[in-house]
C-alpha cells in the first residue's frame, strides 16, 4: 500500500514549548487511523500542520507519496479538512456556506451540494448557522471536508457535540466511505469507544510525542481480563487490599470503581475480604480492556 | 487567487454590509442636500443653498471617506471573515491570494459605493439646486483627484486589518498618517527647504490643495495625486503583505 502522508521529523515549537517534537508518522491509502491522546497532546498540532494552517520548525511532510513543497500543494487539493468546530459564515444557510467554499475551489456543482448536504442530514435545512447548535455546525464540517470529493479526510473531533443517533450515522457514514470508495481516514476524538469501533490503527501521543503506533489487532491481543469493583469507599478498600494481597495491581477509576489486575489474586476472595471488612460491594464483575482503558492505563485522560 | 475573489465577491454581495452603507452614504447626502435646499427656502440671504456648496462637503471631506473606507474594510477582514481564512488555507488557497485577494474585493465594495454615491450627489444637486456646470465639472475633478489619495488610506486600513487591529486603532492611525502627519513636515520646512517637496505633497496637503482649487474654481486633474497615492498605497499594501505572508491561522 501506498503511503499519502509521509511525516519526517516534523516538529512545531511554540513560544516556549513544542507542540510536536520532531515526529515520523505515516498513514497508508485505505487505513482508518486514529490519533489518541490528552487535550494539548498535540493531535490538533499535528492536524493544523498537515493543513498548513501552521508552519512546520522543522521536517516535512509528503502527501500522497509525491515530495516537494509544490506538489504538497497538490496533494492538499486531494484531502479534506475538518480542524476542530469550523467557523462558518453565521448569516448564510448550509448550502450557501458550502457554495461559498466550492467556488473558491472552483467546483460549483449544485447537485453535488445537495448530495453531500444530504448525506449529513443537513440537505432541508433552511436555517443561518447562527442558529445551528454545535451538532449541526460539526455535522456541516463533516459536509465541508467531503465536498471536494477527497481521497483522505482529516477530522479533528468530528462527533464533538453529535448526539447517539448522529455519532451512529457518523460511523456509518465514515465506514461506507472508506470500505465503497477507499477513502483513507486519519480522525480523533475524544470518544475512545467510538474510535475503537472505526479505526483499524491507533497512534497515542503524549506531550508532543508519538508514544505507541498499534493495529487494532495488536490493540486486541493486548487486551487484558480485569476485575472492576464498584464499592461504597475507596480509599477504604484501597487499603484493606494492600495490607492483605502483596504487590496488588489496581488503579482506581471514577465512580468510586476499582478496575483491579486479577493474576495475582482469586476474584473471590477479593470479594469475600472487601466484604468481611465492612466495605460494601455495589458491583462485581470481569472485564477484557477496551481502546479506553488501554488509553487510561497509558496514564491518558479522555475528559481532561 | 481568481476563485478566491469569486468567492468574496459572492460572500459579500449575498450579506447586508455593502447594501447598508450605500443606503446609509446615500441618505446622509440627500439629508445634506434637503437641509441645505430647505435653509435657502426659508432664509432669504442663506448663501449656502448651491449645488457648489453642496459638493464640497464631499470634496472637503477626504480624511473622513478614508475612515469610512476604512470601516468599510471589515467586511473582508472582520473576526467572523478571518475564521474563514483557516478553511481557506487548508483548502490550500495560498496566504497571498487571500491577502491580495480580500485586497481586491475590498477595492471593488468601495468603487461601487463610491460610484454610486457620486451618482446620487451629482443627480441631488441638479434635482434641489440650480444647475452649475462650472461646480459640476469641478466637483467631478475633484473626486479624480481625491481617489489615489483615499486609494493609499485604503490599502493603509487594508494592511493594518489584515492583523488583529481594532477597528479604532486603524482610524487612528489612518488620521494621523494622512491628517496629522504633515503638521509634522511642515515643522520640518522650518527647519529645511528641503522638505518642502515632502509637505506640498504630502496627502494631507494634497487633499487640501484639491479643495482650495475647487473653492476658486480651477480645478486640473494632477498626475502627482495618482503618483503619491498609488506609491503610498503599494508601499502600505507590500509592508503589510510582508508580515501576513509568515502569518499562522491559528484563531
Amino acid at each position: 500500500m501506498n503511503p499519502v502522508i509521509e511525516v519526517n521529523q516534523l516538529s512545531k515549537k511554540f513560544k516556549h514549548n513544542y507542540g510536536l517534537y520532531p515526529t515520523d508518522f505515516k498513514l497508508y491509502e485505505g487505513d482508518i487511523c486514529a490519533i489518541i491522546g490528552k487535550n494539548g497532546a498535540g493531535k490538533s498540532t499535528l492536524f493544523k500542520l498537515l493543513a498548513n494552517q501552521i508552519h512546520p520548525t522543522g521536517g516535512c511532510i509528503k502527501l500522497f507519496n509525491i515530495d516537494g513543497n509544490k506538489v504538497n500543494s497538490q496533494g492538499r487539493k486531494r484531502i479534506g479538512f475538518m480542524i476542530e468546530t469550523p467557523d462558518f459564515i453565521p448569516n448564510f444557510n448550509a448550502y450557501q456556506n458550502l457554495h461559498y467554499f466550492s467556488i473558491q475551489r472552483g467546483v460549483t456543482n449544485k447537485e453535488k451540494i445537495e448530495n453531500i448536504l444530504a448525506q449529513v442530514g443537513l440537505k432541508n435545512v433552511t436555517k443561518k448557522i447562527r442558529q445551528y447548535s454545535l451538532g449541526m455546525k460539526q455535522r456541516l464540517g463533516i459536509a465541508l471536508a467531503l465536498l471536494t470529493g477527497p481521497d483522505l479526510l482529516v477530522l479533528d473531533e468530528p462527533i464533538n457535540g453529535l448526539d447517539a443517533e448522529g455519532i451512529k450515522e457518523f460511523r456509518d457514514l465514515i465506514l461506507k466511505l472508506n470500505k465503497e470508495q477507499g477513502i483513507t481516514i486519519l480522525i480523533s476524538s475524544h470518544i475512545l469507544n467510538e474510535l475503537q469501533q472505526l479505526a483499524y490503527r491507533f497512534v497515542f501521543i503524549e506531550d508532543g510525542k508519538i508514544i505507541e503506533d498499534i493495529s487494532k489487532e495488536q490493540l486486541l491481543n493486548k487486551g487484558k481480563q480485569q476485575l472492576i469493583v464498584k464499592v461504597d469507599s475507596p480509599d477504604d478498600a484501597v487499603r484493606i487490599l494492600e495490607q492483605n494481597i502483596d504487590n496488588i495491581k489496581y488503579k482506581v477509576l471514577h465512580n468510586k470503581t476499582i478496575a483491579i489486575d486479577p493474576s495475582r489474586v482469586e476474584s473471590s476472595y477479593i470479594n469475600k475480604l472487601l466484604l468481611n471488612n465492612d466495605v460494601a460491594v455495589e458491583e462485581f464483575k470481569m472485564e477484557t480492556t477496551n481502546l479506553e482503558d488501554y488509553f487510561l492505563s497509558k496514564g491518558g485522560s479522555d475528559n481532561d | 487567487m481568481i476563485n478566491y475573489i469569486k468567492s468574496e465577491l459572492y460572500r459579500v454581495f449575498h450579506s447586508k454590509g455593502i447594501y447598508i452603507y450605500i443606503i446609509v452614504c446615500n441618505l446622509l447626502m440627500l439629508l445634506a442636500a434637503v437641509i441645505l435646499f430647505y435653509f435657502d427656502k426659508i432664509e432669504p440671504t442663506f448663501p449656502y443653498g448651491n449645488a457648489k456648496f453642496f459638493y464640497v462637503n464631499v470634496v472637503t471631506a477626504g480624511l473622513l471617506i478614508m475612515v469610512i473606507g476604512a470601516s468599510m474594510n471589515m467586511l473582508v477582514n472582520s473576526k467572523q471573515n478571518k475564521a474563514l481564512n483557516k478553511i481557506s488555507i487548508s483548502f490550500d488557497t495560498s496566504v497571498s491570494s487571500i491577502y491580495w485577494g480580500k485586497f481586491v474585493v475590498y477595492i471593488i465594495t468601495f468603487l461601487i459605493l463610491t460610484i454610486i454615491s457620486a451618482i446620487v450627489t451629482v443627480i441631488l444637486g441638479i434635482a434641489f439646486f440650480e444647475y452649475d456646470q462650472t461646480a459640476l465639472t469641478n466637483y467631478l475633478l475633484s473626486l479624480i483627484n481625491m481617489a489615489p489619495v483615499v486609494f493609499g488610506g485604503l490599502a493603509l486600513a487594508h494592511a493594518i486589518n489584515s492583523f488583529r487591529v481594532n477597528l479604532a486603532i486603524v482610524i487612528i492611525i489612518i488620521s494621523i498618517f494622512y491628517y496629522q502627519s504633515s503638521m509634522f513636515i511642515e515643522l520640518l520646512t522650518i527647519a529645511s527647504d528641503k522638505f518642502d517637496v515632502i509637505y506640498n505633497n504630502s496627502p494631507t496637503e494634497l487633499l487640501d490643495t484639491n479643495f482650495k482649487n475647487y473653492v476658486n474654481e480651477s480645478v486640473e486633474l494632477g498626475m502627482h495625486y495618482w503618483i503619491i497615492g498609488l506609491i503610498l498605497g503599494l508601499v502600505f499594501l507590500t509592508i503589510g503583505y510582508l508580515f501576513y505572508k509568515n502569518k499562522e491561522f491559528t484563531d
